[in-house]
């Protein structure tokens, strides 16, 4: 079953923050069940809402939090920096790497197929194989680096 | 943003906002960490998107954001549901007899947010809306709920009288 609000809902939530009550809004809440629900929901609300007033020990500082805030900002600025400063450095490993896969590929096709005596397997399980091993070798070398 | 004009701001807003964070996360030091972590990214902003939006529900909901990334941090480092409410919810005690912060602080965090904010500061549906980023049309059913759940924990710890429907 879905159940509504009262429709006068945000005029008795108002009325009990501030306190003043009109008497003809008294008179609806005081037959509504739904306000009356609103009403001493505030009501627990308020009291809890006065007691952690009370008990509040002091804000932190402003001019700490101004301070805080601007050496959070530095600290990232300089990550942002060092991050984009070895971004060719990466796109260049990245590359090397790539020449390198391609050379094990042509490599295993050429010797298979110049030294079949040697390299039995079919030139393209050459090339497959050599590629991969090259792949294993230059994660482990980009994984040293990190 | 100059340090006066961030000083003017956090004197307007900080200690409402604290206020909130300690009955979102129920403890002090959580509250003021998240509190100036909240003040940090309002910083960082750029001027043009800080500007854009009204301060005070932009920080609601960076703070809102913030707290709930430190409720999935804590579940992920427990590995396990996270216990709520907490053992130890502040504002508990003898001093409160009415234990209102421990039925407060079995409701799920939105509608601890939404209660706070509709009940306690005043805010109107498209005010929550824009603090906690919902729909401001949704805001009255997802409000009557919050409520209802309250009150239904008020009336069974004895706290409230039971109403006729």
């Amino acid at each position: 079953m879905i159940e509504n609000e009262c429709p006068r809902h945000d005029e008795v939530r108002t009325a009990a923050r501030a306190g003043v009550w009109p008497p003809e809004l008294t008179a609806h809440a005081a037959a509504c069940a739904r306000c009356q629900e609103t009403i001493f929901v505030s009501r627990g609300l308020f009291g809890l809402a006065r007691v952690d007033a009370e008990r509040a020990g002091p804000l932190p500082d402003a001019r700490s939090t101004f301070l805080r805030s601007r050496l959070v900002a530095r600290i990232e600025e300089e990550e942002d920096l060092v991050e984009r400063a070895a971004r060719p450095l990466l796109v260049a490993n990245l590359l090397a790497i790539g020449a390198v896969l391609a050379a094990l590929a042509w490599l295993g096709g050429y010797a298979s197929t110049a030294m079949p005596e040697l390299v039995p397997w079919k030139p393209l399980s050459w090339s497959l194989a050599s590629v991969g091993l090259g792949a294993l070798a230059s994660r482990r070398l980009i994984w040293m680096d990190e | 943003m100059t340090e006066a004009e961030f000083e003017a701001v956090y004197e307007r807003t900080a200690r409402p906002l604290r206020a909130y964070l300690l009955r979102l996360g129920g403890n002090t030091t959580l509250a003021d960490d998240v509190l100036q972590d909240t003040y940090c990214r309002f910083l960082s902003m750029e001027p043009a998107k800080r500007q854009a939006a009204p301060e005070r529900p932009l920080l609601y909901r960076i703070a809102t954001n913030l707290m709930h990334d430190q409720f999935r941090r804590l579940r992920r480092e427990r590995r396990a549901p996270l216990e709520w409410p907490p053992p130890h919810v502040e504002g508990v005690g003898p001093d409160l007899p009415h234990d209102m912060a421990r039925v407060f602080a079995e409701l799920k965090p939105q509608q601890r947010s939404l209660l706070w904010l509709a009940y306690v500061e005043g805010w109107s549906h498209v005010e929550i809306a824009a603090g906690l980023g919902l729909r401001s049309r949704s805001i009255r059913v997802l409000l009557f709920r919050a409520k209802s759940a309250l009150a239904q924990r008020m009336r069974s710890r004895g706290l409230a009288p039971e109403v006729d429907r």
